[in-house]
């Protein structure tokens, strides 16, 4: 088995949805920010998450509860449990150097964008970053994203902290003043493609990194197309650049376990 | 006509390399891709007569030598595939893999299959990890034997018969092409477990995978070998084939054809146009002027 042992080294509540868990591998992973891996639970399914951060054989992985696998997990894991990884998995963010560079994050998207952040960071750019979220208590990481951004800019809908609307509406206010090279972005399909748009129609490079049912990982089992032009989204994804995402499904319909096709 | 050119059961193909049941042929999309890719022809996945949301994860590993999956048979339903690829052209090129669990419903399949245009099914007998389809129903010779008799009597349908490993393969392939099946498809993964130490348990939430890859090759060429000693139908090589050179060896053991999986998670789809070449340039080289002269080339 190629799947790297795990033990749980510290849970931390980030909010109260949303629990962040160090895990402790018996190797390094060696991730790039916006590559994801399969991470295995004993006691429920495998599921992809996205890497938030390495450090040595250390891997932070930040779990909302949207479904069965992710309670599970959040019910269940603790100090010392087993958790095996397989990964990473998919194409990364391009590291992009000496430009001026945004990242979109909408709820916990946020997750391989303050990765990314962080790693921009270390080799001298500083990002300015656009957060989301419904509320202040959906907010998360906001010390650790103070660390790592030139500047943060953060949206809730109903205006209990910072811009009072959308994260979209903040980014397109600064997004033409400040004349962004590069942006990232990560979150509700719906949210990234405005983001996509806005950019691509202003040849403004754009990256967006994708959620989708993933089974095997590796692009042999086909669950995770992106029609119609047959992307397979865990391998060739989850990151992929702007001009191909307009001229496909992105943030009209993805797959389900059926292979059938679903609106987002 | 250029030398990778096949026929099998009357039907031509550009390429002798196909894409194998499960892999990626569940969309129009990507169906459309991997022909364009180099793909002589693509075999769908499996289709059954309702929608199946297949095992639950984890359902794929990776090994040193390989992968295992235990899938087990996704798919919207015979009449959501259909639907979603009857617009595509080339429609000689792609077969409709269809896993029934009775004669009826291999047989209802079909008939839906040859109304939408194509022209030839595959008869999933194989897969090794669902229970009461696949390999387990190959085991009732009556079922086999039935719904190719059955769908040959009723349509124009070419039937393909994909068999997995079992100790009576070629008896199987005996009775196939006495009920009038047009080619047989070898082999399957093959079934095994894989037990997670520190978990204590096993990986797959099926406890059962197929094991596909590297490791497979000389077993499926194995199968092919004898198969071609005792049918005289067609034979297609499915099994661990990653380069040219695997796939030639298949030719030699009594392939008409091969079919390419698990080797694309590694090469990606290019791995289509790249066995193409390694083949075309050893056939150049040896002084051949078809696949079909060297096919079963090792039994002289």
């Amino acid at each position: 088995m190629l799947n790297i042992a795990g033990a749980v080294k510290e849970v931390k509540l980030e909010n109260y949805r949303i629990k962040s868990y160090s895990i402790e591998l018996e190797r390094k992973l060696c991730s790039k920010p916006g590559q994801y891996v399969m991470v295995w639970y004993p006691g429920t399914e495998e599921i992809p998450i996205s890497v938030a951060y390495e450090d040595g054989r250390t891997i932070r992985l930040i779990i909302a509860r949207v479904g069965e696998a992710t309670s599970y997990i959040h019910n269940h894991a603790k100090r010392g449990d087993y958790i095996s990884i397989r990964g990473p998995y998919g194409k990364g963010f391009t590291l992009i150097e000496g430009a001026k560079v945004a990242c979109v994050a909408g709820g916990y998207g946020i997750a391989p964008l303050y990765y990314l952040a962080k790693k921009l960071l270390e080799k001298g750019t500083n990002v300015h970053i656009f957060y989301g979220a419904k509320s202040k208590e959906d907010l998360i990481l906001l010390k650790e994203l103070r660390d790592v951004s030139g500047r943060l800019f953060i949206a809730t809908e109903d205006g209990t902290y910072g811009f009072k609307g959308l994260i979209t509406d903040l980014f397109k206010k600064h997004f033409s003043k400040e004349k962004y090279d590069y942006v990232y972005t990560c979150g509700p399909e719906k949210m990234m493609y405005k983001v996509v748009s806005l950019c691509v129609s202003h040849r403004v490079e754009v990256e967006a990194c994708l959620e989708r049912y993933i089974r095997c990982g590796v692009g042999l089992c086909g669950s995770c197309v992106l029609d119609p032009i047959g992307l397979r989204v865990c391998c060739e994804g989850p990151v992929i650049k702007g001009n191909i995402l307009l001229n496909s499904d992105f943030g009209q319909f993805k797959r389900d376990e059926f292979c059938r096709k679903i609106p987002i | 006509m250029t030398a990778l050119e096949v026929e099998i059961a009357g039907l031509k193909y550009p390429s002798p390399v196909f894409l194998a049941s499960g892999i990626l042929g569940s969309s129009a999309s990507l169906i459309k891709r991997v022909l364009e890719s180099g793909a002589g022809a693509v075999v769908t996945k499996s289709v059954t007569l309702n929608p199946r949301r297949g095992h639950s994860t984890p359902c794929f590993i990776e090994l040193e030598v390989g992968y295992v999956n235990a899938l087990g048979l996704p798919n919207p339903g015979y009449l959501h595939l259909l639907e979603e690829i009857k617009h595509l052209s080339e429609k000689d090129r792609i077969i409709v893999s269809l896993a029934g669990s009775s004669t009826e419903e291999f047989f209802k399949m079909a008939e839906a299959v040859e109304e939408t245009g194509f022209s030839a099914v595959e008869l999933n007998f194989s897969c090794p990890h669902v229970k009461s389809y696949g390999l387990e129903l190959s085991r009732n010779i009556n079922v086999l034997v039935e719904s190719i008799r059955k769908i040959k009597e009723t349509t124009k349908l070419k039937v393909w018969i994909k068999l997995g490993l079992c100790d009576n393969i070629v008896e199987l392939a005996k009775h196939i092409e006495k009920a009038g099946g047009d080619a047989i498809v070898a082999i399957n993964t093959i079934k095994c477990v894989v037990i997670d130490i520190y978990a204590k348990q096993p990986y797959l939430s099926s406890i059962y995978g197929g094991l596909s890859g590297k490791a497979i090759h000389p077993i499926a060429v194995r199968c092919v070998y004898d198969l071609f000693r005792g049918v005289e139908l067609p034979i297609i090589g499915v099994g661990g084939i990653e380069t040219w050179k695997d796939a030639v060896e298949m030719f030699l053991a009594g392939a008409s054809a091969v079919q390419i999986g698990s080797a694309i998670a590694k090469k990606g789809l290019n791995i289509f146009a790249e066995i193409n070449r390694g083949i075309e340039k050893y056939l150049k080289e040896n002084g051949f002027k078809s696949i079909k002269s060297i096919v079963g080339l090792a039994h002289r």
